[in-house]
């Protein structure tokens, strides 16, 4: 799976805690969660959890605090697809 | 004569966090799974729960908010932190009245927290000082949770509250820079780091403030203590 195929999935993973449509359709790997997206940071929990079902991976503690912007994401979910 | 004291620690900005929770924007059966609470509840915290009568998602996110708020108020000491739930440990966490109450660790010194819980909603905020003087904080529930409506009713509130005290502790606005001719010059705007700071016109007030919402609440709070 390359970084575009993630970050399309990724999408889906973010859209139930992302008010801005618009915004998500046009998310690139600067994009940060909370800053860019407004994702209530009570809701973070839920992203890495929606993202370990939708990828079939386990992100542990340490990787999870990674997972601040799109790009960053992308760098722990292809990591862990390919361990 | 000149004697050698003690090196002199540079003093700490000061600075305030809060966080909210509200009840109904979550999901108690979520919750309640280890692999959710497991990511934000350290052991020893999860040991705690017995000694706090709470539902077990309530305690989950009380301890949530209390580490958001304890995030916050470093953020601004440390910018460039990472809110990271398990290095935060929340140490005897109790109720106490109408408040629960508990000790914050994993910092450079410990926080004290206060929060209070209501039907839906959880309220925290966290203070160098056990006494909590010269934080207020507060929270309002609104009519619309779009990220727009609640970012623009918490800076009305929390600007509403801060003149209110600034017109009280007319002494100490000489400490903050405030100027009371021009309290509807107060604006909010967030920081480079990206926490919230208060100005008035250009200058910006030495009153350190933390903003917070959920769904249909908002909460702030702010640090200034009298002089």
């Amino acid at each position: 799976m390359d970084r575009r195929a993630i970050l399309e999935e990724l999408k889906k993973v973010l859209e139930p805690y992302t008010e801005n449509k618009e915004l998500l359709r046009n998310i690139d790997e600067n994009t940060d969660l909370v800053k860019d997206l407004k994702i209530n940071s009570s809701n973070l929990v839920d992203v890495i959890i929606d993202a370990e079902a939708k990828y079939d991976i386990e992100i542990d503690f340490d990787s999870s605090e990674k997972m601040i912007t799109v790009g960053s994401c992308i760098d722990v979910i292809s990591q862990k697809i390919n361990k | 004569m000149m004697g050698y004291g003690r090196p002199v620690e540079p003093e700490r900005l000061a600075s305030t966090g809060n966080d909210i929770v509200a009840l109904k924007a979550t999901q108690p059966e979520r919750t309640c799974r280890p692999r959710f609470y497991s990511r934000i509840l350290t052991a020893s915290e999860q040991e705690n729960y017995s000694r706090v009568d709470l539902p077990f998602d309530h305690y989950v996110w009380l301890c949530w908010s209390v580490k958001e708020s304890a995030y916050k108020y470093r953020q601004r000491q440390q910018p460039g932190l990472v809110f990271s739930p398990l290095k935060i440990v929340i140490s005897d966490l109790q109720r106490s009245g109408d408040l629960y109450q508990g000790i914050v660790l994993g910092g450079p010194e410990p926080l004290y927290s206060r929060s209070s819980i209501r039907e839906d909603v959880i309220v925290s905020v966290v203070s160098e000082d056990a006494t909590f003087t010269g934080t207020c904080w507060g929270f309002q529930s609104i009519a619309s949770g779009s990220y727009a409506d609640q970012s623009l009713a918490v800076r009305v509130s929390v600007l509403q509250e801060l003149k209110a005290t600034l017109l009280c502790q007319e002494s100490h606005n000489l400490r903050t820079g405030a100027d009371l001719q021009s309290l509807d010059d107060l604006q909010i705007q967030k920081d480079a780091a990206g926490y919230p700071v208060i100005l008035q016109g250009d200058r910006r007030l030495s009153i350190p403030v933390s903003l917070a919402h959920h769904d249909r609440y908002v909460a702030w709070s702010y640090y200034s203590p009298k002089v």
